[in-house]
């Protein structure tokens, strides 16, 4: 019998907790960054490298300053803005911070238009697998230190597994993090409860 | 800083049972302290949660208890398998931004989460 969900590290509530870790900046260098681009930019990266995380930090920055955020989510099953959505970015002010998670979904016309719609918007951060769409205030990278780093704030360091087979797992998904810990949890619940900590 | 603590007489209880128990604080003035009683599901995928029972007293004094009893609905059960656990649970919170606690139980016949 697999090892019950809820015990699960890796399970989805430790990982959305897990806290960005900005690599190469501060969070008052980024926010002075975004300053710069005149609140006009976009967090550039692959799959699983934490753009939504660092996004969500982002909103919760300016929500806790009194900003109203305006959040769009979209991905292959979700493709196209709502006309609600539509209607919310174009109706947004000057204290209103717009998000779109997953621009790279949209075509360059429907991006060209939400673009202008939001032109009101005091701030308008966007994620996208390429850079082009805004200026980047970050670009998404991952490596295996920040892998161990990740799997050792979540299963503490006596039961981390080896540096060498996070290294493989890391290698094996690309660089895919996200992709990592949800392999991570699928052989931590395979495991009997009495084998313990090992995931290798 | 506040604090909020809950005693339940069980953890352990059968789907239409009673949750009974007591809420301890002690700390500072808060708006309003509220008792839920709720599901939540965790795992692997795409989390979700259900109060079933709320109750709010508004502007409790800075410390003090309160017994209470709260109906278990006859579903969900508590269970669990590799890919999502349903847990049931208390919690009591002091708003805003006081101390907040949350005690598990099981909801299933025989008292007993289902293992999947």
């Amino acid at each position: 019998m697999s090892r019950p969900a809820r015990t699960n590290p890796f399970r989805t509530e430790r990982i959305e907790a897990l806290a960005f870790r900005l690599d190469g900046t501060s969070w008052p260098d980024l926010l002075e960054r975004f300053d710069t681009l005149n609140r006009r930019a976009a967090l550039v990266g692959p799959k699983g490298r934490g753009k939504t995380t660092l996004l969500e930090e982002l909103e919760r920055h300016f929500a806790g300053r009194g900003w109203l955020v305006c959040r769009v989510r979209l991905n292959a099953q979700r493709r196209r803005t709502t006309a609600e959505e539509r209607r919310a970015i174009e109706e947004a002010g000057e204290h209103v911070f717009v998000t779109i998670d997953g621009t790279e979904q949209l075509s360059w016309l429907s991006w060209r238009r939400l673009r202008r719609a939001s032109r009101r918007a005091g701030a308008l951060l966007v994620t996208t697998h390429r850079p082009g769409p805004l200026p980047s205030l970050y670009e998404h990278r991952t490596s295996p230190e920040l892998l161990c780093d990740l799997v050792g704030e979540l299963v503490g360091t006596e039961q981390q597994p080896r540096e060498d087979e996070l290294v493989r797992l890391f290698e094996a998904h690309g660089g895919n993090i996200r992709q990592c810990l949800r392999e991570l949890y699928d052989r931590w619940s395979d495991q009997p409860a009495a084998r313990g900590s090992d995931l290798s | 800083m506040s604090s909020v603590q809950i005693d339940l007489e069980e953890t352990l209880y059968e789907p239409g049972d009673e949750v009974a128990g007591r809420v301890i604080w002690d700390g500072a003035q808060h708006e309003e302290l509220v008792l839920s009683l709720l599901w939540y599901t965790s795992g692997k995928g795409t989390e979700d949660v259900e109060v079933t029972h709320k109750e709010t007293v508004p502007n409790p004094r800075p410390s003090g208890e309160l017994d209470f009893r709260f109906p278990l609905p006859a579903f969900p059960w508590s269970f669990s398998g590799k890919l999502i656990s349903l847990t049931w649970a208390i919690e009591a919170s002091l708003e805003p931004g006081g101390g907040v606690q949350r005690v598990e139980l099981v909801s299933a016949p025989d008292r007993s989460e289902l293992r999947l």
